[in-house]
């Protein structure tokens, strides 16, 4: 923006300022880089994004890098190892005829079934194998994850054994596709053997005990990076997309100085292709992360990395965890309901009595019940118990860390404004400008429909539709933009009216270009403007809406909590911080997306600028 | 001007039109069959007493006439509304909506009509004030200020509220309902001052949104207004400030905050859906959503037309009033 100033006038030489025409866009990013409060804003809102975006970064009981060896995880693999091989042989022996036959089951069993079970089924149905091999392929699959995590903790000289089961299992799929019913039999009795000497032979030793000959092994540390094997490649397109967001102003102001010697007609055909980068990139990267990951991540979770470190099922050489070192949906029963760990009155005894207030009494005064209390688990890599930083925002009734779900909260609040503001910025730009380019009847007619539409109650009629179809985050957004685009039409319609008497338009169609054409590529890019302005307010509004439907209990179930669904969790005024921090979230988000809005309305319409 | 109004109600009759087929075809996508969830309770119960649960079933589908296709559906329900007469509610058919409708009316219009004059006695001079003050210390801070409760989300206003004057804070206002439970044994004077302390917190509730933005309005306003010539005339012939501000550029500034009331009233309508639901008070906006949660398709038809039918009178009412404030809007 300012750079792009400097580098027109640094090209034009020294004491000869090249003189260039601004367009629409140099206007009005060089009004709106002017004004300090968009400016803050701006960033903070990248910010804000970038939390939800690297939310698993920032608040996961995953570490992010883990040196070490882990009991537990091995102790899982080795146990199922000959079972994951039976379940492999059986299959075989049973050919052809035994998919066919559990294929009919399988069809039976989704017959009989009804409604959410049904539609839970055909889900798990789509990834289902289709044929012989396929189904094979599951159980050589499994067997697979199961010697590969035993690997990784094995000295190299246990491998070869590792090797003989994979060899053996490839024969037996190889034997069943052929059809071949002796050779079944032997590559099943090799891999029966050999899963049976991986079981007899390489046993951990547990912590402390010397490994017995034969029997059992030592394991070897281990290098991993568990929040990185669960990343989606949806996670990863908007990692790097943000990540190219975020460096903006430095490769830009590279592309634009070094390689377009800050040129300024050069630097606005660059335009496209910067936008065109900002796409691509991402999505190769996401593409590339499908190819080296894979679609699911199949995973042999037994407990947690984390509660087997506490347990001293673990151990780590080097472990780093994220800034907040709990998972969104990892709960605490021994803390449950806990003030923010800075507030007065939060600190917990050896017990798990509270220091001061009501839940410090070991007798309840007015009854005389004993109270019960737990002593709080700290697990491994969590802050000591009355530490000021454990819970900074406190705990729910499950006693999950306020914060970290209020970080993942932010996923699903931000991307609800962002999504229906999309929708209903289509559906009234489309509306508003059929209106307002064609006039007539069409004007006539959409005017009356815009017109019964703002007479509504627009909460409560989107209110009904969720509570009426059931409260999905899909409703939600859907219902957002069905009936809040009467706004947008508005505006459009009457931007189509100012423009379509123009000079251009009219040369446009007097070239007959097609009117699709004249709206899409000639009228629409120059009423835009206000278009901008009340997207950004509908962000806004989109978010609030989502709140106050989650307060009222017609918000989003999911795994993944949005910050109007954190409020609700107790109405409790003893709770207070439940209700203060994710609705304080709310209110600041909403005061930045205001503030940028009011800031390119002001930079949009100079006419409002004075006021 | 009576046949510009008389025009401007014919021309309600399509949009109402509109507008309630709208409702009922929205609430009737609606997936799931409202007859079983209705009867659903009662027909456990009868069935271990041995009753034929199938007609009751088909009782209730022909009662609310759920078995009728939509149009012929709609025009029973229009016929019944045309005599106010809104149906018996699903899960209490001894009430008939539209008597319990109008009970909670008489608490939602006093407290959204309150809650309107608060906004612009306390918004106008704000508004006055800070154009006035232009530039100044003073303009930043209220400008500042209003934005801020220009942002700040209704239901959170409401929680907050109550937590800090509520029990658990500093105690000043009761947080529940509009009556204490002893209410009916009160004297009329202590009945008036309980229900006015009850009132305090949704009112407040209520204001906040509407002061923001007609504050907003009316320096917008006044700012365009300071810069006609009529006041460049009327500061050169030596008129104080005061005649200028108050006589000169109050009163024509007036004109667009007053059509505003229009908008704010179906804002406070819908918005006492959540100020009645936080505070517990027994309005129209509480009433819908427990008619909502009890999928009952009477109670909400009523209170959305209504609400509705409310805000058309609204635009009316504002540009009448637009007429009367300003003599130079002639509708032919």
């Amino acid at each position: 923006m300012s750079s792009e100033a400097n580098g027109g006038g640094a090209a034009g030489g020294a004491g000869r300022r090249q003189t260039y025409s601004k367009d629409y866009w140099d206007i009005v990013l060089g009004e709106l880089s002017k004004r300090r409060s968009v400016r803050l804003a701006t960033v903070l809102l990248v910010l804000l994004y970038a939390v939800a975006i690297y939310a698993p970064f920032l608040a996961n009981d995953l570490p992010l890098r883990f040196v070490g060896t882990d009991y537990s995880e091995y102790r899982g693999a080795h146990r199922l190892v000959t079972v994951a091989a039976g379940d492999l042989v059986r299959k075989a022996e049973q050919g052809e005829a035994g998919f066919d036959e559990w294929e009919a089951r399988e069809e039976e069993r989704g017959a009989q079934l009804e409604d959410s079970a049904k539609e839970h089924w055909l889900e798990s149905r789509a990834g289902a194998p289709t044929s012989f091999e396929a189904w094979l392929q599951l159980d050589r699959g499994s067997l697979d994850i199961r010697l590969e995590t035993m690997q990784r903790q094995l000295a190299p000289e246990h491998h070869a054994l590792l090797d003989t089961a994979r060899d053996a299992a490839d024969a037996v799929v190889d034997a069943a596709v052929a059809g071949d019913a002796e050779r079944v039999a032997t590559a099943g009795q090799r891999l029966t053997d050999a899963a049976g000497e991986v079981k007899g032979t390489l046993r951990a030793a547990k912590y402390g005990e010397e490994p017995e000959d034969g029997r059992t092994v030592a394991l070897q540390p281990f290098e991993s990076w568990p929040v990185l094997g669960t990343l989606t490649w949806g996670d990863v397109y908007f990692m790097v997309l943000w990540a190219l967001v975020i460096l903006l102003p430095v490769w830009n102001r590279v592309w634009n100085g070094l390689v377009l010697g800050g040129d300024r007609p050069r630097i606005r055909k660059a335009r496209r292709p910067k936008v065109a980068l900002l796409v691509v990139l991402p999505a190769i990267a996401a593409l590339a992360w499908l190819a080296v990951a894979g679609d699911d991540q199949a995973k042999l979770e037994t407990t947690s990395l984390k509660e087997a470190l506490t347990e001293g099922k673990a151990e780590a050489v080097e472990v780093v965890f994220p800034p907040i070192v709990f998972g969104m949906a990892e709960q605490n029963q021994s803390e449950t309901f806990r003030p923010p760990t800075w507030s007065d009155g939060a600190g917990i005894d050896d017990e798990g009595y509270y220091l001061e207030g009501a839940r410090s009494q070991r007798v309840d005064e007015a009854t005389g019940v004993a109270q019960s209390a737990t002593p709080v688990r700290v697990r491994y890599g969590e802050p000591e118990r009355n530490d000021t930083g454990r819970h900074l925002l406190g705990t729910d009734s499950l006693g999950r860390d306020l914060m970290a779900r209020a970080v993942w909260g932010a996923r699903i609040s931000l991307a609800v404004g962002l999504i229906s503001t999309v929708l209903l910025v289509f559906i009234g730009t489309v509306v508003g400008a059929l209106a307002g380019y064609f006039g007539g009847w069409v004007d006539i007619v959409i005017s009356r429909i815009i017109e019964v539409f703002q007479c509504f109650p627009v909460f409560f009629l989107i209110l009904i539709v969720v509570a009426f179809r059931g409260p999905s985050i899909l409703n939600i957004m859907v219902a957002i933009g069905i009936f809040r685009w009467t706004g947008v039409a508005r505006l459009v319609r009457a931007e189509f009216i100012r423009l379509r008497s123009q000079d251009f338009v009219v040369a446009s169609q007097a070239l007959g270009m097609t009117s699709v054409r004249t709206i899409f590529r000639h009228v629409l890019p120059n009423a835009m403007g206000p278009v901008l302005v009340a997207a950004t307010f509908a962000v806004a509004s989109g978010i609030l809406t989502e709140s106050a439907l989650s307060f009222l209990g017609f918000g989003v179930q999911l795994p993944v909590p949005s910050w109007g669904s954190l409020l609700v969790e107790s109405r409790n005024p003893e709770y207070w911080w439940i209700q203060v921090f994710p609705g304080l979230l709310v209110f600041v988000t909403v005061i930045l997306y205001n503030l940028v809005g009011e800031g390119v309305r002001d930079a949009l319409d100079p006419r409002l600028k004075e006021a | 001007m009576l046949q510009y109004i008389l025009r401007r109600i014919l021309w309600m009759v399509p949009t109402m039109f509109g507008i309630t087929v709208l409702l009922m075809l929205v609430i009737s996508s609606a997936p799931g069959d409202p007859a079983a969830i209705a009867t659903a309770g009662s027909l456990e119960t009868q069935a271990e007493a041995g009753a034929d649960t199938a007609s009751t079933y088909e009782k209730f589908r022909e009662r609310f006439h759920l078995d009728e296709p939509f149009h012929v559906r709609y025009g029973l329900w229009v016929s019944d509304v045309v005599t106010l007469d809104f149906g018996p509610e699903f899960f209490r058919p001894n009430t008939q909506v539209s008597t319990e409708l109008w009970r909670r009316l008489k608490v939602t219009v006093p407290l959204s009509l309150i809650a309107t004059l608060l906004s612009y006695l306390i918004a106008l001079p704000l508004g006055i004030l800070s154009a006035v003050k232009r530039g100044t210390f003073i303009d930043k801070l209220i400008t500042l200020g209003l934005f801020l409760l220009y942002s700040l989300p209704t239901f959170w206003a409401g929680l907050m509220l109550m937590l800090a004057f509520g029990a658990s804070g500093l105690d000043w206002f009761p947080v529940i309902g509009l009556h204490d439970k002893d209410a009916s044994t009160f004297d009329t004077w202590t009945y008036v001052w309980d229900t006015v302390w009850h009132g305090v917190l949704p009112v407040a509730t209520m204001t906040y949104g509407g002061v923001a933005y007609l504050s907003r309005q009316m320096r917008v306003g006044m700012l365009e207004t300071i810069k006609q010539d009529y006041i460049r005339t009327a500061r050169a012939k030596g008129l104080d400030r005061r005649t200028i501000i108050f006589k000169h550029a109050v009163r024509n500034s007036l004109i667009p905050v007053i059509t505003v009331f229009a908008t704010i009233l179906p804002i406070l309508i819908g918005g006492s859906v959540l100020v009645e639901t936080i505070f517990n008070v027994p309005g129209m906006g509480l009433y819908a959503f427990e008619g909502l949660v009890s999928r009952d398709y009477n109670i909400v038809m009523a209170t959305v037309t209504i609400s509705s039918f409310m805000t058309l009178l609204g635009f009316l009412l504002s540009d009448i009033l637009y007429a009367v404030v300003d003599p130079r809007i002639a509708y032919e």
